[in-house]
């Protein structure tokens, strides 16, 4: 399609605004990068930095109050600000094409399949019949097993990866000069996601395409970019080779972003996330020189007053900061080590799951949601719950609190079987087992403030009123590090991370033995993500207190956890001390799962294809519900029993026909001792 | 989809039933009553106790319920007081004039408001799509005989060209039904159009919004396209459910313009067997607005799930 | 992302600034400011009547009956001699004050029940819900006449009452729905999970984030009521001559539109004023919120 030679991307100093209220609010500052043909280029950077809103002003669909300020956008060559009518509508149509997330939400839900992907070659003037023949083939080369049948579907009627896969074969169809995907696997299952990342990496080759991929994830963009820009407020603040990047950041923030990612195996124990100090900046808000240097440690009286100019390191590698030469350097907020005592399983387990089960009825259908589920939780401990969609971790935190009775099954605490539903559980076992919820914009009232919330739960929790409740909840509240302004505000005032403090902090109110903390940082950005899980950790160093840790960030499980279990489709699969499961050697699944997903660290590990989607739950496969898509499967012993969960090392249980050692020496793994702590 | 319209056949029929017992009890709020008020104040108890007897509401109001239920359902809807004959006979040639009007406003309206709605959406903020809104919600909160009122006014004293009341000679044709017609119905379209106009807006303006419409744009199809294929496909069926419900309500809303226009209508017979005191006759009429009502309502599910694939196929495979 | 919306602004204003945002976007709509004054100008009649009209509207002044517009009367004359402007400014109050207090007994009947409903489910719910949708599948203003009947009283309390009564599953419906979904929120778990009892979980957690709801379905509902008794009054029911209700004026005098036009279509244009105007007001408030 590109009839000169040329970056296929060229974004020189975009200046991009929203109008507010009459006035315009900056969302980009001079950004400039660009892209050669075929290659590969990730934006990467946390809410409000404005990676979004460049990818909307270079498809040329910004929302009314958008608009361009200045600089310059050209696609192949032209001149993409300047397109008006018939050329606007000219370059969707062939040059330029865009993934987002939601799939579901993307793809017509009126219109079939089939006519919808057809529909990107008529626009090209292929005629109907020729449309409909190219859909096919553009649904095959996605990997679409039966494109046939596909095609006549409705999106409604298909799953979240094949919906995600048809959005790409539309995009792909017109074979254009640039591909912008914004976070198009966010939502998705980890195997699933990587197999759409693998599908476009391969695309990508086949069809030299330049491609723009936009997420906050750095371990994805490492994954599949080959250079990549860090976006803060609005501004590029480093660029350059991705191995590079990671390598030798030369931009403080860059530098503090990765301290923040848990990596490398690093656990709590052992150090502390490093966080970055400060707030994100709100959109489109007024910044006098560095727009870091707010937040930066390094920085001094000339980096609030002069904004740095583009430095560059090395070639292909640039750096907006004074001193990145000492970006490194980064002095890290002073943060003792904790001391975390090991867990201690000589005395009784805290909490103790026995042959949980739980059935739902829905639609007539059976969905078994959690299948003999047996574990126990010491005081103090961390278990990190893993798992994908279907696999039930959801439905065993609730029925530990107690929200969904189980079918069958006890739910034991300090030995005690705990009532099934929590509206029969005494006021001390309720204030036992709290939960840290996912979404910190719901789980607090919007009309109550910060104190009235903790008051509150002060008095139900720990049973406390008048100056005693004021006493604890002062501590509390200097606990999580909540000022005292913030405590007579109201959660639509806080930011998210904020209001995921006070939602801990309400948790704690009663002093807890165990907290569920279910997804408690996926919401939220990376930086802030870190002061979060610091502060878990601070509060179990201190009080004991246990966790039930869920989370489809593999990274922070590690990190956090003690134990962890593996969950597939509402059966333990796996279940053992954290590094071991890590490390191997591990349950196929474990081992699928972890080679799924990327990570800043990248490499070594050979990525294990899972065939096809996760089955439903309502008809789960017969034998070992694992061996549809195992690629280990043994053969029929797969297929007619179930393997039982048993210990095959010390403290360390798995669910499969295939002995531990094997399992060492198909994995690699046939050089390291067996556990035997 | 059989699930579906079962599920909301069987919820109709609920509904009814419901309803049925709550016209009972209103009705029978003042038990013994209808003696009275048929005979008056000044008849003698003797007779009121008589007539009373006669007409069985001195029964338990169990067995009075079973009763009237039960005739109900064989589709005798029982005796008008006033005037001494089934109430269907009555009500039966009131409500096929009551439809010849509705009818009649809706083909008025409908395209109209469609259009209008679907302009403003597509010209949202701008002075159009002001004018269309502001236009829309006073006449939907105008009562209908006010705009009936300067409607008659315009045309039918300063201007002349239509009739005043809605009484045409007998045997006339169609075409003179509907000159006569026209003006109650152009008062009924007036209304209509406030809702209309603005539900479908609010659709059309949601489907604008959706990340499927960014889809289409982005790949290069021409706007007529887009709006065509994308945003109202989407954005007509949840529309045009929600019209179709409004033609159940209007069988009933029609009083004030029946009444203004002094149109034999079922909204005008109504009115007048309230006027009169004449229970069954209210009763019944009653019924059957409602179960006008919970049949078009029932009907427009049907359309919306036809139109809807979601509903029409099911789930995830 | 939204093509129409702007980006979130930070929200880290105090609460005080997100109220007077509100009151500012209202204020800024000129239809909103429009309606408002209307709606002023007639309250201000209602209540000072004898400041607004230059005669008196009840009592018969002798004037020469039948008068259509002129000078010294801007409205003419009814058939009774009575200048019509005077009556027209004084009919706003009987309107209003039937209007406001079923709007007011509706809103509080029908919160109380939406939450109720809303909150505990289960088999109340469900007869309750089906009852509502019974009868709400009537028409108000037959379901009004229906019920009057009933009673045998068409009186102005009757009748305030009644549509009152009608409001409450109306609204009723709106907040439950709104309820409904306050209930999914992971808050109201926090709180079942520390042991909150129902009253505290309906009243405390649930009923201050429906509240704007409440708000915005009474404004709504206003409007609505003012139709609704206007109508009524047009049929007969609710009034009192010789209030100088402007419904009431309108079935007085309607049958004699030719020639007496005047005293048919400004009671009808003052209805029309102060519908039109509530409507714009309950509109602008509903955006409001809506943001």
């Amino acid at each position: 399609m590109s009839s000169e030679l040329g970056p296929a991307l060229e974004v020189v100093d975009l200046e991009l605004a929203y109008r507010v209220r009459g006035v315009d609010r900056p969302v980009l500052r001079g950004v400039s990068f660009s892209i050669e043909r075929g290659r590969s280029y990730g934006l990467v950077g946390e809410s409000g930095c404005g990676k979004s809103t460049a990818a909307l002003g270079i498809v040329r669909y910004l929302p009314r109050n958008g608009r361009v300020t200045g600089g310059r956008i050209s696609v192949g060559g032209v001149d993409v600000l300047a397109l008006g009518g018939g050329a606007l509508r000219d370059y969707h149509a062939r040059t330029v094409s865009m993934v987002y997330q939601n799939p579901g939400a993307a793809l017509n839900p009126s219109m079939r399949v089939g006519d919808q992907v057809a529909e990107a070659f008529t626009v090209l003037g292929a005629s109907g019949g020729d449309a409909a023949d190219r859909a096919l083939e553009a649904l095959r080369k996605v990997q679409i097993a039966d494109p046939g049948s596909v095609m006549g579907r409705y999106p409604h009627q298909l799953s979240g990866g094949m919906q995600q896969r048809v959005v790409i074969a539309m995009a792909l169809a017109k074979n254009p000069d640039l591909l912008i995907l914004d976070e198009p696997t966010t939502g998705l299952d980890a195997t699933v996601e990587a197999e759409v990342l693998d599908l476009v990496a391969q695309l990508q080759r086949e069809l030299d395409t330049a491609v723009l991929f936009i997420s906050h994830n750095l371990g994805v963009i490492s994954k599949m970019c080959a250079r990549v820009g860090v976006l803060y407020a609005g501004r590029l603040v480093e660029e350059g080779p991705v191995q590079t990047l990671l390598q030798d950041p030369r931009h403080p923030y860059t530098v503090g972003l990765l301290r923040c990612i848990p990596r490398g195996g690093v656990r709590k124990d052992h150090g502390r996330l490093d966080t970055i100090p400060g707030f994100l900046p709100p959109l489109g808000m007024e910044l006098l020189g560095c727009v870091f240097a707010d937040r930066c440690t390094l920085a001094d009286e000339r980096c609030h007053r002069e904004e740095p100019p583009l430095a560059a390191p090395a070639a292909g590698h640039t750096s907006r900061c004074w001193y990145h030469e000492r970006a490194a350097t980064l002095p890290r907020e002073e943060l003792a080590d904790i001391e975390l005592p090991a867990v201690d399983r000589a005395v009784a387990p805290l909490l103790e799951l026995t042959e949980l089960s739980k059935v739902f009825k829905q639609r007539g259908h059976e969905v078994q949601a959690l299948t003999d589920v047996t574990a126990a939780i010491w005081p103090g401990e961390t278990l990190g719950l893993v798992g994908e969609s279907g696999s039930g971790k959801t439905t065993l935190a609730r029925t530990l609190l107690g929200i969904v009775a189980p079918t069958t099954g006890t739910v034991s605490l300090d030995g005690t079987p705990l009532p099934p539903r929590y509206q029969k559980r005494s006021q001390a076992e309720l204030r036992a087992l709290q939960i840290v919820f996912q979404n910190p914009d719901s789980a607090l009232n919007r009309r109550h403030s910060v104190r009235r919330i903790l008051l509150r739960s002060l008095r139900k929790l720990a049973g406390l009123t008048g100056s005693a409740a004021e006493q604890r909840m002062q501590d509390l509240a200097s606990r999580v590090r909540l000022t005292e302004r913030t405590l007579t505000q109201k959660p639509v005032q806080l930011s998210g991370g904020l209001k995921q403090r006070v939602a801990i902090a309400r948790a704690f109110a009663g002093d807890p033995k165990l907290v569920v903390c279910d997804e408690p940082t996926s919401a939220l950005d990376v930086s802030v993500q870190a002061a979060i899980l610091n502060l878990l950790v601070e509060l179990q160093s201190e009080k004991r207190v246990a966790y039930v840790f869920i989370s489809h960030d593999l990274g922070v499980v590690r990190y956090i956890s003690d134990r962890i279990a593996v969950l597939y489709l509402g059966r333990l699969q796996e279940l053992g001390p954290a590094d071991v499961v890590f490390d191997g050697p591990h349950h196929p699944y474990t081992e699928a799962l972890l080679s799924a997903v990327p990570t800043v660290d990248g490499g070594g590990r050979d990525r294990i294809r899972l065939e096809g989607d996760v089955p439903s739950a309502a008809s789960p496969p017969s034998g070992c519900v694992f061996h549809t898509r195992c690629p280990r499967k043994l053969g029929a012993i797969c297929e007619d029993q179930e393997p039982p969960l048993i210990e095959v090392e010390n403290g360390h249980l798995m669910r499969c026909h295939i002995p531990i050692d094997e399992l060492r020496v198909l994995q690699g793994k046939e050089h390291e001792e067996p556990v035997t702590a | 989809m059989i699930r579906f319209v079962l599920k909301r056949l069987g919820l109709a029929l609920i509904t009814l039933f419901l309803l049925s017992v709550v016209v009972f009890a209103v009705s029978n709020i003042l038990p013994g009553n209808v003696g009275r008020s048929v005979l008056g104040p000044f008849a003698t108890q003797e007779s009121v106790d008589a007539l009373n007897d006669q007409l069985g509401t001195n029964r338990p109001l169990l067995t009075q319920y079973l009763d009237w239920a039960g005739g109900l359902l064989h589709g005798d809807l029982g005796m008008s007081l006033q005037r001494q004959v089934p109430a269907w006979d009555l009500l039966g040639p009131a409500i096929v004039r009551s439809a010849k009007l509705a009818v009649l406003a809706f083909i008025l309206c409908i395209p109209l408001s469609i259009l209008g709605g679907v302009i403003a959406a597509l010209r949202y903020g701008k002075p159009t799509d002001k004018g269309i809104t502001v236009a829309g919600i006073s006449l939907a909160a105008m009562p209908d005989y006010v705009s009936g009122i300067i409607l008659i006014l315009i045309f039918g004293i300063w201007l002349g060209w239509l009739p005043v009341t809605a009484q045409w000679p007998e045997g006339a044709g169609p075409l003179t039904q509907i000159k006569y017609l026209l003006l109650p119905a152009m008062t009924l379209s007036v209304v209509l159009f406030g809702y209309i106009a603005r539900i479908t807006r609010a659709g059309v303006i949601d489907a604008l919004d959706s990340d499927y419409t960014r889809t289409a744009y982005l790949k290069g199809l021409p706007s007529s396209v887009v709006i065509r294929k994308h945003v109202l496909r989407n954005a007509l069926p949840p529309t045009i459910a929600v019209v179709a419900v409004q033609i159940g309500y209007l069988f009933g809303g029609l009083v004030a313009v029946e009444f203004l226009f002094n149109y034999q209508g079922v909204g005008l017979l109504i009115l007048d067997a309230a006027r009169f005191n004449d229970l069954p006759l209210l009763t019944a009429g009653i019924l059957l607005i409602g179960t006008v009502y919970l049949v078009v309502t029932f009907l427009a599910d049907l359309l919306y799930a036809t139109l809807n694939p979601r509903i029409r196929l099911g789930g995830v495979e | 992302m939204s093509t129409l919306a702007a980006p979130p602004v930070e929200a880290r204003r105090e609460a005080r600034a997100a109220r007077s945002e509100r009151i500012r976007l209202l204020v800024r709509s000129p239809l909103v400011v429009f309606g408002a004054i209307v709606v002023a100008f007639w309250i201000f009649c209602a209540l000072f009547p004898g400041v607004v009209c230059p005669y008196n509207p009840i009592f018969d002044n002798n004037f020469v009956p039948s008068q259509p517009p002129s000078w010294a009367h801007p409205f003419g004359t009814d058939t009774n001699g009575r200048d019509v402007f005077s009556r027209v400014l004084a009919g706003s109050r009987a309107i209003l004050q039937i209007s406001v207090a079923a709007t007011l007994i509706g809103t509080v009947l029908g919160t109380s029940l939406g939450l109720l409903t809303g909150y505990l489910r289960g088999v109340v719910d469900d007869v309750a819900s089906r009852m509502i949708d019974a009868i709400l599948s009537l028409p108000l203003i037959i379901t009004a006449i229906f019920i009057v009947t009933a009673v045998g009283n068409s009186g102005r309390g009757v009748v305030t009452l009644i549509i009152g009564l009608i409001f409450t599953p109306v609204i009723a419906r709106t907040v439950r729905a709104g309820v409904l979904a306050e209930s999914e929120l992971d808050y109201v778990q926090a709180a079942r999970l520390r042991g909150e009892r129902s009253h505290y979980l309906m009243f405390s957690e649930i009923l201050p984030n429906v509240m704007s709801l409440v708000v915005v379905e009474f404004t709504v509902r206003l409007g609505y009521a003012i139709f609704a008794i206007a109508t009524l009054g047009f049929l007969g029911f609710g009034v009192a001559p010789p209030s100088p209700d402007w419904a009431a004026q309108i079935y007085q005098y309607y049958t004699l539109i030719d020639p007496y036009w005047w005293m048919t279509l400004f009671p009808a244009l003052a209805i029309a004023s102060l519908v039109v105007a509530v409507n714009l007001v309950a509109d602008g408030i509903r955006e409001a919120y809506e943001r």
